[in-house]
């Protein structure tokens, strides 16, 4: 990593009333894929806007290469087409009128190239793209993958300092989406761009990105790599948008030593459960007895059987046991919903499977994968 | 905060300064050939010479005999006209857009050439039908019931008021509201069917509630449209001494000593009249709650049975003869000697057309029309973009009064704005050297069509996402540069349309005109009306079929570009 490239210090942006962005502070560095995350309405569109210069800031500063683009205090404000950046639209905004090559050759037009420069620089880009032979075609008789490798080459091909991509993936189906991303990623480590990337689905934000920031209401709530955000969210909003997790209610009964926890359930029977680690004291900073707590785990930590041998894990500590009130097949295995007194826990049980629903199962909660938060 | 804010939004930008700069130049603009001539006859209607400001031309207005008779025909013909036109054009409508007549294309084609024909040689056809001397029909039906003078006369109110139903009344209808039955989402109706209800009551209950609002709209711009007319009731008006507004504010100008002032307190007067509409139409569409154009899902078109042949023919026969009939006697009437006389001796002549087209004035005139369609076309391909573009796209702060001002000039009648420029070009000593020069004329025809060819731009934009625009900054395009790269070549198919719609207008405009016209920039148009005042019908029907020409055979060329023109998706 060669350090930051693009910074944004206290970036806002206020719609009458509603701060879209709300003091924002990103720093994105040289060559790694940078991802904002959050659901519709988080602010994340208006930042990329304000970075590309579509929105013009209300409050603060923004620095690529350490020189101010948009800056309120200095009044600077540098427009779009000066700014050197390369876009990917969501409707890719394919140019109709245009051809492929027009359209890739575009920004190099635009910015005065000419003659044989042009030519060879678009057949370089189509090739990157895997668009060799597409040249003349019109814009409006691509596929929708097609129109996303045109959009992708037009924005590389004139050397960007950096790459935006706006929900890019969000009009391909299924399988093109596993595709597209795939090629994506191997592309942007050959070419060593830095791709600054825009979504509200957390399964490509895990996929793609080297770091993620997850937004709401305008702020960057958590930042960091997608195993982080995964494993050791900050906050129940980043816990739940990430991925599934199942959330219990308790009490502290006992605080050990290197943050071991017991924790009692509530409802009956009541049952003990063991903590540790620090990661899983996510919310928590002076956890004491006596506290009113949530548990959370994600269903795939859950191993349904007996925990027997885990080690730490006592006898009868950390196991359930509950009906089975539902039974989902999903392909590669079950979703089963366990009802346990008055809560429910989701849990994955592999092909094939010998449940039925209203049969009895018996689980257990890992205590390495349990995380406690307050209530 | 607030105030530091503001501060900055001031000095901030370079690129919004100098886009800003150029918009407050269009607004300035537009507001200048829009308001200015009506605000100049609003003053001018109070000013009393020498003695300042006054209510002497107003007085003079009311004392003039025959003024107060003249709005109230004016308000009786289009009441009337409406009441009958309204029931038959939505007749039409429900047949075209929701039933599975035979051949609607073609009758909407129909009624589309219906749309641009010029008005004055399809009452000149007419005439040559309904005179109660030599029209054809007449002396059919005197022949057939051997009476002594024919029974029909055009001469009449109700010869004036039948010439405006066959001519625009219902086809202005039929072309508004077709699309919008058509393209009404048919989910809504067929939720209706789903629940129980039968179809008649569904039209009633949801499909007549649902459209109201774009009903509404129709009636109001029918209404507006109407008070366009003149040279429909200058034809036939005076022979019975029939005037409305119009006709009376040319009247009060073409006698000696011209009466500007009561002329332009008359026109006043009629302006006033018309803001209740133009604030109940700007409200209406404004509010439109009503999303009725989803175009989802198109509705199962309404089965006719036994219905279906005698529907089409009595479609196709309100087609034909709202445009082929009266054209097809005016035709005739260019070959005849004198027109209605079969009985002489070698009744057929080609002479008219030899006499014509070598006349010199004839010549000047054609030259004229030619260059105000192509003046028209050229201002219109220039500068609307530019004002759609604006209105629709930039956050440009009187984005919103430019779109009124665009819109106004529909609902000022010709009449009124060509008295408005007359006096504006009459009157200043900085304009005056142009009057007369065929510019007045491009000026004052542009801005009758700028709404249109401006609400056909904006629907376009409007339907062009905004990323492609984007995407041309990110490339590093500037403004101009993506205006010139990317906006304008992909509405250039719309261009081409909103030019043609021009043309058309400009050429066969006559009401906007007529005040401005000297017999050195007098157009086709004019010289046509000029001839039939003078009775000399079949020079007039010369002039007539080559104005027919120079109109429909541009809509046919705007008809194969302009599949965008908003009537057919």
């Amino acid at each position: 990593m060669a350090g930051t490239i693009l910074q944004l210090c206290q970036i806002s942006r206020i719609f009458g009333s509603t701060r879209a962005v709300d003091r924002l502070n990103l720093e994105i560095q040289e060559g790694e894929i940078f991802t904002l995350l959050g659901p519709s309405g988080c602010g994340k569109s208006t930042t990329l806007r304000l970075i590309t210069g579509l929105e013009r800031p209300d409050e603060g500063e923004i620095y690529l290469r350490g020189k101010a683009v948009a800056s309120v205090s200095q009044g600077v404000f540098i427009p779009t087409h000066k700014r050197n950046m390369g876009m990917v639209f969501q409707s890719y905004a394919i140019w109709p009128h245009l051809t492929v090559f027009e359209n890739v050759a575009y920004p190099l037009r635009a910015h005065g190239v000419r003659g044989a420069e042009v030519k060879e620089r678009v057949s370089k880009a189509l090739a990157l793209v895997n668009l060799q032979g597409f040249e003349d075609r019109p814009g409006p008789l691509l596929s929708g993958g097609q129109q996303q490798r045109v959009a992708l080459a037009r924005a590389m091909i004139y050397e960007p300092d950096i790459l935006l991509l706006d929900e890019p993936f969000s009009s391909l189906d299924a399988k093109l989406r596993d595709q597209m991303r795939v090629e994506l990623k191997q592309l942007q480590r050959r070419v060593g761009i830095t791709v600054l990337f825009v979504t509200h689905d957390q399964v490509e934000a895990l996929s793609l990105s080297d770091r993620i920031a997850v937004m709401e209401s305008g702020r960057a709530v958590q930042v960091g790599s997608p195993q982080q955000l995964y494993e050791r969210p900050e906050k129940p909003f980043i816990r739940d948008f990430l991925g599934k997790s199942v959330v219990l209610h308790g009490r502290i009964a006992r605080v050990g030593p290197e943050n071991q926890l017991e924790v009692v359930l509530a409802g009956k029977p009541q049952r003990t459960f063991l903590i540790h680690s620090n990661r899983n004291v996510a919310s928590v900073s002076q956890p004491s007895a006596g506290q009113r707590v949530f548990l959370s785990i994600r269903p795939e930590d859950i191993i349904v059987g007996q925990s027997g041998g885990q080690p730490g894990a006592g006898e009868n500590r950390n196991e359930m046991e509950g009906t089975i009130a539902a039974l989902q097949f999903q392909g590669d295995r079950y979703e089963c919903h366990v009802q346990v007194g008055e809560d429910r826990v989701v849990l994955y049980y592999p092909r094939p499977s010998p449940y039925r629903v209203g049969q009895t199962i018996r689980f257990y909660l890992p205590a390495t994968a349990l995380s406690v938060w307050t209530q | 905060m607030d105030t530091i804010k503001r501060g900055f939004a001031i000095r901030l930008p370079f690129r919004l300064e100098t886009q800003g700069l150029l918009c407050t130049a269009v607004l300035g603009a537009v507001g200048f050939v829009v308001l200015y001539p009506l605000l100049l006859l609003i003053l001018n209607s109070f000013r009393v010479p020498g003695a300042g400001y006054g209510l002497d031309h107003w007085a003079a207005a009311l004392r003039e005999p025959g003024m107060l008779t003249a709005v109230f025909n004016t308000a009786k013909l289009t009441l009337l006209l409406q009441a009958i036109s309204f029931p038959v054009a939505m007749l039409i409508v429900w047949l075209l857009a929701r039933t599975d007549i035979p051949g609607k294309n073609w009758i909407e084609f129909l009624f589309w050439i219906a749309f641009f024909a010029p008005s004055l040689p399809i009452v000149l056809g007419w005439i040559l039908l309904l005179d109660p001397d030599f029209g054809i029909l007449n002396q059919v039906l005197k022949q057939v019931f051997s009476l002594e003078t024919g029974p029909l006369n055009i001469y009449s109110f109700w010869g004036i008021l039948w010439v405006h139903l066959a001519t625009k009344s219902v086809v202005v209808k039929v072309i508004l509201l077709t699309p919008f039955l058509r393209n009404m989402d048919a989910s809504l109706e067929e939720a209706s069917r789903v629940a129980g209800v039968g179809p008649l009551r569904t039209l009633a209950r949801i499909v007549v509630p649902v459209m109201a609002p774009a009903i509404m709209v129709v009636m109001l711009m029918s209404v507006i449209h109407l008070l366009e007319t003149f040279e429909i009731e200058q034809v036939l008006g005076p022979p019975f001494n029939f005037y409305v507004y119009s006709t009376m504010i040319f009247r009060l100008l073409q006698i000696e000593p011209p009466q500007y002032g009561a002329a332009t307190a008359l026109a006043v007067m009629i302006l006033v009249a018309m803001v209740p509409l133009i604030l109940l139409q700007q409200n209406i569409s404004r509010s439109r709650r009503y999303t009725t154009v989803t175009g989802q899902y198109k509705a199962q078109r309404f089965a006719l049975g036994r219905w279906k042949w005698p529907a089409f023919a009595l479609v196709l026969g309100l087609g034909f003869f709202f445009t082929l009939l009266p054209v097809v006697f005016l035709g005739l009437a260019t070959f005849m000697r004198l027109f209605g006389f079969f009985d002489l001796p070698d009744p057929w002549t080609i002479s008219h057309w030899s006499r014509v087209l070598s006349d010199s004035i004839f010549l000047r005139s054609l030259k004229n029309s030619l260059l105000l369609g192509a003046g028209a076309t050229l201002l219109a391909v220039l500068c609307y973009p530019l004002i759609a573009y604006i209105v629709v796209r930039t956050r440009y702060r009187a984005r919103a009064i430019l779109d009124f001002l665009s819109w106004l000039p529909i609902a000022i009648p010709g009449m009124i704005l060509g008295l408005g420029f007359l006096e504006l070009f009459l009157g200043s000593p900085v304009f005056r050297p142009l009057y007369g020069s065929i510019f007045v004329l491009i000026l004052a025809t542009s801005i009758s069509s700028m709404t249109l060819g401006v609400q056909l731009l904006k629907s376009n934009l409007l339907q062009l996402g905004q990323e492609l625009e984007e995407a041309s900054w990110v490339a590093g395009g500037s403004w101009a540069y993506t205006f010139r790269r990317v906006i304008l070549p992909i509405l250039a198919p719309v261009m081409i349309t909103v030019g043609l719609v021009a043309f058309i207008a400009a050429t066969r405009n006559v009401a906007g005109i007529a005040l401005l016209v000297t017999s050195q920039n007098r157009p086709l148009a004019m010289l046509q009306l000029d001839y039939m005042v003078d009775g000399r019908y079949e020079a007039a029907a010369v002039v007539g079929v080559i104005v027919m020409l120079l109109t429909c055979g541009v809509a046919l060329l705007a008809r194969l570009f302009g599949l965008k023109l908003g009537i057919r998706n």
